[in-house]
């Protein structure tokens, strides 16, 4: 799903730029083909009293370009009959000149298209889809430390789909972890600055009530964030030897479908298991905390009615 | 390209200079656009667009790596490595776009865009890891382009939000 949007996304980017680029060098061309042509000296000044004269057929002096297609044995006549036309349906016009300019520029200019994500993010929603990033992370972490169950089942001989399901698990938990293991990096690169940012934005809400509870209950909002950075730290120095333990084990079955009855392999599993739920046990205090801050910022019936 | 500089005197362009000079003046234009600016980047809405657009179609290469590479074993590996700086490349291109309000707006979520980039770098080491530990080669490199090319579309569609939470190219 989240390719399909990406490639929409870059889709309608591509045909936008080809659209402008079809623009920008048509009229390019064309303005040349009809602007850029030599023309006697005698006639120089044609353009300015609108007169548009046929030359007499035979002169091709000066009327010959051969650089835009003009065949090298077209007569003067027929280009003049030509421009002659092309002046007569306003092409040569002030109009014309103004019209192409701004086909130029919408060219030069590009779009000024949108993503159509712009209104979906409010001030405040933060809370909601960490809440959603850690609940995702949350069943990752399940999914594998099941597939590891399953692996200690089958110690003496673990089967193929087993071993499979393993390094499926230990992917998508790659995957499915990195929105909350960014977002747990950021708060610790960044520390008390990713709060006092993150206040900000609730003082962008547009309810009165929520901006009223977060100014009431701002010092514990902050102790509530200083538990999750907390958090965020331990989870993330358990999920690294978590990871490692999983892809380690996916490698050594690989070699040998038995080798997790081996005591090293047997105390891989056990480490493994050990790393999984000290993680899943801090996603879980960072939930508590969330839900804790989304009850501070409920805002109260009198404050409602305010 | 004879038009552009034929300079006969018996030769009389009726507009010819003034629009020998405008679309001169818009092609190469255009190209700077495009092209990397050696004086600092600006920090127009064009520029902004022009430089995410090179951020998506970075990633769109990067995409395509990971999944040719797994046929050219380890030169394939090379190949995503140098996609993948090359986003880098864009991406830290297009946070130079960006006005100082849209950078302070945007600090949190930049960072962890930053960090996001930094985790998924981490597949390239423990490609490397697996290898030494006896994984194959072709296995090895198969499992890390899969990993790469989701949390690369993870990142994007992180990138797309922030981008549009901080109306980058909007003007």
């Amino acid at each position: 799903m989240r390719s399909e949007l990406w490639h929409d996304s870059r889709i309608s980017i591509e045909a936008c730029s080809l659209v402008r680029y079809g623009i920008f060098w048509s009229t390019s061309v064309l303005t040349a083909k009809v602007f850029l042509r030599p023309i006697p000296q005698e006639h120089q000044m044609d353009w300015v009293y609108g007169i548009t004269q046929t030359p007499v057929k035979g002169d091709n002096r000066l009327f010959l370009s051969g650089s835009w297609g003009t065949a090298a044995s077209s007569t003067a006549c027929e280009v003049a009959k030509t421009r002659a036309a092309l002046s007569k349906k306003g092409f040569s016009s002030p109009i014309f000149v103004v019209f192409s300019v701004t086909l130029l520029m919408t060219g030069f200019f590009g779009c000024a298209t949108h993503d159509s994500t712009s209104a979906a993010h409010r001030p405040g929603s933060g809370v909601a889809e960490y809440q959603q990033i850690t609940s995702q992370a949350q069943k990752a972490v399940i999914s594998a430390l099941n597939s590891l169950e399953k692996v200690s089942a089958h110690t003496n001989n673990c089967p193929p789909n087993v071993r499979a399901s393993l390094a499926n698990e230990a992917q998508r938990l790659q995957v499915d972890s990195l929105q909350i293991r960014a977002r747990a990096q950021a708060i610790q690169a960044r520390g008390d600055a990713y709060f006092a940012d993150w206040s900000e934005t609730l003082k962008q809400i547009d309810n009165p009530g929520v901006r009223e509870a977060a100014e009431r209950n701002h010092s514990q909002l902050e102790q509530s964030f200083s538990q999750i950075k907390l958090a965020s730290q331990q989870a993330g120095a358990a999920f690294k030897p978590f990871l490692s333990g999983l892809r380690q084990l996916h490698i050594n079955l690989d070699k040998d479908a038995s080798a997790a009855g081996s005591s090293s392999g047997s105390d891989l599993l056990k480490a493994t298991r050990d790393h999984g739920q000290e993680v899943l046990k801090q996603l879980g205090v960072i939930t508590n905390e969330l839900h804790g801050i989304t009850r501070m910022l409920t805002p109260t019936k009198s404050s409602s009615k305010n | 390209m004879r038009f552009l500089f034929n300079t006969s005197a018996k030769r009389i362009y009726r507009f010819g200079n003034p629009w020998c000079a405008l679309i001169t003046f818009l092609t190469l234009g255009r190209l700077v656009a495009l092209a990397q600016w050696p004086y600092g980047s600006p920090t127009t809405p064009a520029a902004q667009r022009n430089a995410l657009s090179v951020v998506r179609s970075q990633a769109g290469w990067l995409d395509n790596a990971t999944r040719t590479a797994p046929n050219y074993g380890a030169q394939g590996a090379d190949n995503v490595w140098q996609q993948f700086q090359a986003l880098r490349g864009t991406y830290a291109a297009l946070k130079q776009t960006l006005t100082p309000q849209q950078a302070a707006q945007g600090a949190n979520s930049l960072a962890e865009l930053d960090a996001g980039l930094d985790i998924i770098q981490e597949v390239f080491p423990n490609y490397q890891d697996a290898v030494a530990s006896g994984q194959p080669v072709n296995s090895a490199l198969r499992e890390m382009c899969q990993v790469l090319r989701q949390t690369c579309a993870v990142w994007l569609q992180e990138l797309n939000k922030c981008c549009s939470r901080l109306r980058v190219g909007w003007g």
